[in-house]
């Protein structure tokens, strides 16, 4: 004699059409994660870099900027709410003015200095025009954490509307998965009520549907993962010249077996984890969902 | 025991209780101001014509629609008056042989007639042993494995009668149990449902079989159109007000 209930509520050929709706919700909610974690990347990435960075020019009118420079680096320096400050090597300001120098560019005695500037994070903000004031009243500030503050913001926003199409996904999941249990639950009618009138308490014919909509529902978690984790991990592969200029040759498609596979040891772990988690967390919300469903329904019944 | 007093049931959902405006009063009653009272233990016919309500008693007692007003005690057990769980566990201490037998089709014989004992959570060897010699009494071991589409009438009737009789009920509710049976056959359930009764098992068997009825004159409930019509046999004590006298009591535990 068989050890698991044989009860009539097994899943059926007809409840396996659940599977590709739930795939194809679980790929956009894989690759919404993509995109959050992109996004929370390239937020971090400003916060800690671009943003902390200042550019002071002093022009060399009267041909003191170098004395002033020095002098300025010396007063900023001492300075708690600065991390480090450079003055710019000479072949360097050459390198960034060459598209509009051109052949003038030997002649660097007027140009003026270029200092490069980083502020501490998770420190009162250095009153830099106010010391400007004082020491260089020429010089201009190319300060980036105007446009950096922006950048955090479309950054936190961009984030939040990753972290809005998961949800929206985990809607679409619930909702699928609710249609699904009540088709069921009008499919197996008889048998449910069968069940009841024999004693079968709400618990177990909701735990008995909630099993097999989880079952569902890792099934199709995992196919879904599985498509937009391969396109995240083809995007990744794709961007990787930007971010690492050792790999500018890098084929678009992987070549070979040992290629294709090093693909998903490529993504970020942060990201990896958040992927693993997807089908238990559909599995676990379709069992949920089922289990309020069914217990609502078993409700009509005395 | 079964207690139903001043028991009135209309059909549809929310009979319990109508309120002033919801117009069901005007609905007819399936059953009307009913009361009695059988005795654990008892055998009692329950009989009536097509349509007197029959069905809908078997059904109030089985716990699976509760009455429009009235009160009703069923093993000890007030269905309206407790929750989900426990009804569920009253039910399970019922045994049940519908008209239409709600056999699952899914199931084989040997799956349906276990059925109760799994869902009362009974360890395999023992579902093993009371199957086994339910279908053996039964003559239904040659079809164990037979879905119940591939049986016949009777032998339906048979693993629906085998379903409520396995997990030994302290009360069993019969509709028509002899319907799809050879003669011979119905008289052994029925001898076998008065076996039943003499262990302790109150059986409650509604029929319009003459025949029955006349060769084994038993205490009897009787309804017409939804209503009780006579108070039972003389001297069997149970009244359409259900109570039930101490003497009478002697008669019916026997």
């Amino acid at each position: 004699m068989r050890r698991t209930l044989p009860d009539g509520l097994h899943l059926g050929r007809r409840d396996h059409g659940l599977i590709p709706v739930i795939a194809a919700v679980t790929a956009i909610a894989t690759l919404a994660l993509g995109g959050w974690n992109a996004a929370r990347s390239l937020s971090q990435e400003w916060a800690h870099g671009a943003a902390q960075q200042v550019t002071i020019e002093i022009p060399n009118i009267s041909g003191d900027a170098q004395a002033v420079s020095t002098k300025l680096v010396a007063v900023l320096k001492s300075d708690p709410g600065i991390e480090a400050v450079e003055i710019l090597p000479d072949a360097k300001v050459q390198e960034i003015l060459r598209p509009w120098l051109g052949a003038m560019q030997a002649n660097l005695a007027d140009l003026p200095v270029i200092l490069s500037l980083t502020r501490r994070s998770n420190t009162p903000l250095t009153d830099l025009p106010v010391i400007l004031d004082t020491i260089a009243p020429s010089a201009i500030i190319e300060d980036n954490v105007r446009w950096g503050e922006r950048l955090m913001l479309l950054g936190q926003s961009l984030q939040a509307c990753a972290w809005l199409a998961v949800i929206l996904a985990g809607f679409a999941t619930a909702g699928v998965t609710t249609l699904s249990v009540r088709m069921t639950l009008i499919a197996r009618r008889r048998t449910v009520e069968i069940l009841h009138s024999l004693g079968a308490r709400d618990g177990l014919i909701a735990r008995r549907i909630a099993w097999r909509s989880a079952v569902l529902g890792v099934s199709g978690g995992l196919l879904g993962t599985l498509l937009g984790g391969a396109t995240l991990a083809i995007l990744h592969r794709l961007i990787q010249p930007f971010l690492d200029q050792s790999r500018a040759g890098l084929s678009i498609w992987p070549q070979g077996y040992e290629e294709w596979m090093s693909l998903w040891s490529g993504l970020p772990s942060s990201l990896f984890h958040s992927l693993a988690s997807v089908p238990l967390l559909v599995a676990a919300l379709s069992f949920i969902v089922a289990q309020v469903t069914v217990r609502l329904w078993l409700r009509r019944l005395p | 025991m079964i207690r139903f007093r001043n028991v009135t049931y209309r059909h549809g959902p929310g009979q319990r209780q109508p309120g002033p405006r919801s117009g069901r009063e005007a609905v007819p009653p399936v059953l009307d101001n009913i009361g009695f009272s059988i005795p654990q233990g008892a055998f009692y016919w329950l009989t009536g014509p097509s349509g007197a309500g029959k069905s809908s008693l078997l059904r109030l007692a089985h716990g699976e629609v509760m009455p429009s007003s009235g009160e009703m005690e069923i093993l000890g057990v007030n269905p309206a008056r407790v929750g989900r769980r426990q009804r569920a566990q009253l039910r399970q201490r019922i045994g049940f042989i519908p008209q239409d037998l709600r056999l699952l089709a899914e199931l084989d014989v040997l799956d349906n007639i276990a059925l109760p004992l799994r869902l009362a959570g009974e360890d395999d060897t023992h579902i093993r042993r009371e199957v086994q010699s339910i279908l053996e009494w039964l003559g239904l071991g040659p079809k164990r494995h037979r879905y119940p589409d591939a049986l016949s009438g009777g032998e339906r009737q048979r693993v629906a009668i085998a379903r409520a009789l396995v997990g030994r009920p302290a009360l069993l509710l019969a509709d028509e149990p002899t319907n799809a049976l050879a003669e011979g056959q119905s008289w052994q359930l029925i001898e076998a449902l008065q076996a039943l009764s003499r262990s302790g098992t109150t059986v409650v068997v509604a029929t319009h079989n003459e025949t029955l009825l006349r060769a084994l004159p038993l205490p009897s409930i009787a309804l017409s159109n939804g209503k009780l019509v006579h108070p039972l046999l003389p001297g069997t004590g149970a009244d359409t007000s259900g109570n039930v006298s101490a003497s009478d009591r002697t008669l019916l535990t026997r």
